[in-house]
């Protein structure tokens, strides 16, 4: 049997682990177009910023590939897939044939067109390669414009201004994280960004880059203000990496979709992470969610099922810990969604603590947690089991709010059993 | 795999188990030392409105942290701590790879790893994971500071919450996954 693996990040890594768990003898290949041994992405701002130090940003010791038998094809890429043959194309004409093929190609950054941006050298900041090109270019530049105040726009803009440049994030939308945040929680990260310096410019977008000598000089925004700009960074969005299976006639929608064990429409074709459009738990449609949490579970289920050991996924949730600043910040499901819904808060303007849950039909849907984060992950199992809440509705977010206010037969189930 | 379980029907809310948690992680192992010495304990009324482990640090009411934790509402008391899931969500969760299983099962972190994003913290469903701001290893990020949650007490045959508590509401037990 032989396992190939495209990608090696989150969703490769965990699926790596699944398949050897259940099966010493297979063959393993992980084939990514990175040459890095396994890292986070979710790390690459806190190494340009040079806050810590390079091995940490790697997800498993060296001997990782060694110690799983991986046969690691780095710095290489599957150009075509043949899902009658099983077969793929790799770059420099090889044929690689598969018994069972894992699709976890990620993600990609989306670039809008702009006027002037074909005359520049614009970045993005989704991979390491990507993050050591632009501490190359912020060196010794004083100006950063920021396209974009989703996470990786703002960690970007963050890091920047660690190393000293003016930054200026420019968005579209009124607020930052539209898709993370409500506007309470974007209002608190929002001053927090501004004690740090970071200039926001909300509701606007770049009309024009002005350049010289493939340098951008400044950016006009809509708004008609023109901001000084020696580095450009590109981060509106990603879009999943699915052209491989498209070509190859697998289905796919806004990612490759998947079923609950991760199989894809295609046999013994599989995919995970933000490639893929799997099932999500509150509304039970499918859906992509590019966050690790789902990327790493999406991995785990999809080997173990390579593996032979049938395992279903029980939906993925939309769920993210964030940090600006001194302020952290943690949420789960969709956070603005408020209608038919009844909505508990918490506000502490003076400490920046905010907290909100939504409950719509007894059950959580979804709950942002604001400086005040300690034990957010019950709500977590509020929301994934769909627990009726009204028994205990007056505890929730009060201090005391933890395991003793759950019904005694969940507690038994939590706390008397192995997990 | 031998794991703790809390027996709610024995538990008496004596928080001995947090004590002997604290003492057991301490560097003295000494039960006054581990208090007054290596930090000050704040009492319950006064811990209700200090938010961040940090907050506490700096105004100079920080305890020394435990790993266990009594949860009381009503009449309900419920010693609870890390499960050391199979397949734990914290692991599938923390975005450095600092957070593993260890070949014995137990749940680690890797104290000179962990950056403090608190993915744990919001993945764990059991709220096992606490904040630990005496160790940082980014300190240029504020509030920064690492994972903590139960080891097991590898030193120890028993760990010090099961052997403290005086009602056996605590038990280390190998059980089958229901």
């Amino acid at each position: 049997m032989r396992h190939v693996i495209i990608g090696n990040s989150f969703a490769g890594l965990f699926a790596v682990e699944a398949i050897r768990r259940t099966d010493e003898e297979s063959e393993i290949y992980v084939i990514s177009r990175e040459r890095q041994h396994v890292y986070s992405r979710a790390m690459i701002h806190e190494m340009l910023s040079g806050v810590v130090k390079e091995p940490m940003v790697y997800l498993r010791d060296w001997d990782f590939y060694r110690n799983h038998r991986v046969h690691a094809l780095l710095g290489r890429e599957a150009q075509s897939l043949d899902i009658a043959d099983q077969t793929l194309q790799l770059d420099g004409g090889e044929t690689l044939e598969y018994d069972r093929l894992l699709i976890a190609t990620g993600s990609r950054p989306f670039v809008p067109p702009i006027a002037g941006l074909e005359d520049i050298e614009y970045h993005t900041f989704t991979t390491f390669e990507e993050a050591k090109a632009l501490k190359s270019a912020a060196a010794g530049q004083k100006n950063a414009v920021v396209l974009g105040a989703g996470l990786i726009g703002l960690q970007c803009a963050e890091a920047l201004r660690h190393l000293g440049l003016n930054v200026t994030v420019v968005e579209m939308a009124d607020m930052i994280l539209p898709q993370a945040l409500d506007e309470t929680a974007a209002e608190i990260v929002s001053r927090e960004l501004d004690d740090e310096g970071i200039r926001l410019r909300m509701g606007n977008t770049i009309e024009q880059i002005h350049s010289l000598n493939r340098q951008p000089t400044s950016c006009v925004l809509k708004s008609g203000d023109s901001v000084p700009c020696d580095v450009l960074v590109i981060a509106v969005g990603v879009r999943s990496n699915t052209a491989l299976a498209k070509n190859a006639g697998i289905t796919v929608e806004r990612g490759i979709v998947v079923n609950n064990r991760m199989e894809t429409s295609a046999e013994n074709v599989y995919a995970a992470g933000d490639c893929a459009q799997g099932p999500e738990l509150t509304t039970g449609m499918t859906m992509t969610l590019p966050v690790i949490p789902v990327a790493s579970s999406h991995g785990m289920i999809a080997g173990y099922n390579m593996a032979g050991s049938r395992r279903t996924y029980r939906g993925g949730l939309s769920l993210n810990a964030l940090q600006f600043g001194k302020t952290q910040v943690v949420s789960y499901g969709f956070i603005k969604d408020e209608k038919d819904g009844e909505v508990l808060r918490v506000e502490d303007a003076k400490r920046s603590v905010y907290k909100k849950v939504i409950i719509k039909d007894n059950r959580v849907t979804g709950a942002v947690f604001v400086r005040d984060i300690d034990r957010a992950g019950i709500y977590r199992h509020l929301i994934e089991q769909k627990i009726n809440v009204t028994p205990f509705k007056q505890h929730l977010l009060t201090p005391h709010f933890g395991i003793a206010c759950l019904p005694a037969e969940e507690r038994a189930r939590m706390f008397t059993t192995p997990q | 795999m031998r794991r703790v379980y809390p027996r709610e029907d024995r538990c008496i809310n004596c928080h001995l188990c947090e004590v002997a948690c604290i003492v057991e992680h301490s560097k003295s192992k000494h039960v006054i030392d581990a208090f007054h010495v290596e930090g000050l304990r704040f009492n319950r009324e006064d811990s209700r409105d200090v938010i961040d482990p940090v907050e506490a640090l700096a105004i100079g009411r920080a305890k020394p942290l435990n790993r266990t934790r009594v949860d009381v509402v009503d009449s309900v008391f419920v010693s609870t701590n890390c499960r050391h899931c199979a397949e734990p969500d914290c692991v599938l969760a923390c975005k450095n790879g600092s957070l593993y299983v260890n070949h014995d099962g137990r749940v680690l972190v890797d104290e000179d790893k962990c950056v403090g994003c608190w993915m744990c913290v919001m993945a764990c469903r059991y709220g096992a994971i606490q904040r630990n701001p005496t160790r940082q290893n980014v300190p240029d990020v504020a509030n920064n500071g690492i994972n903590l949650h139960c080891d097991l007490c590898p030193d120890r045959d028993v760990p010090a919450c099961v052997w403290v508590c005086p009602t056996n509401a605590l038990v280390f037990e190998d059980r089958e996954v229901a």
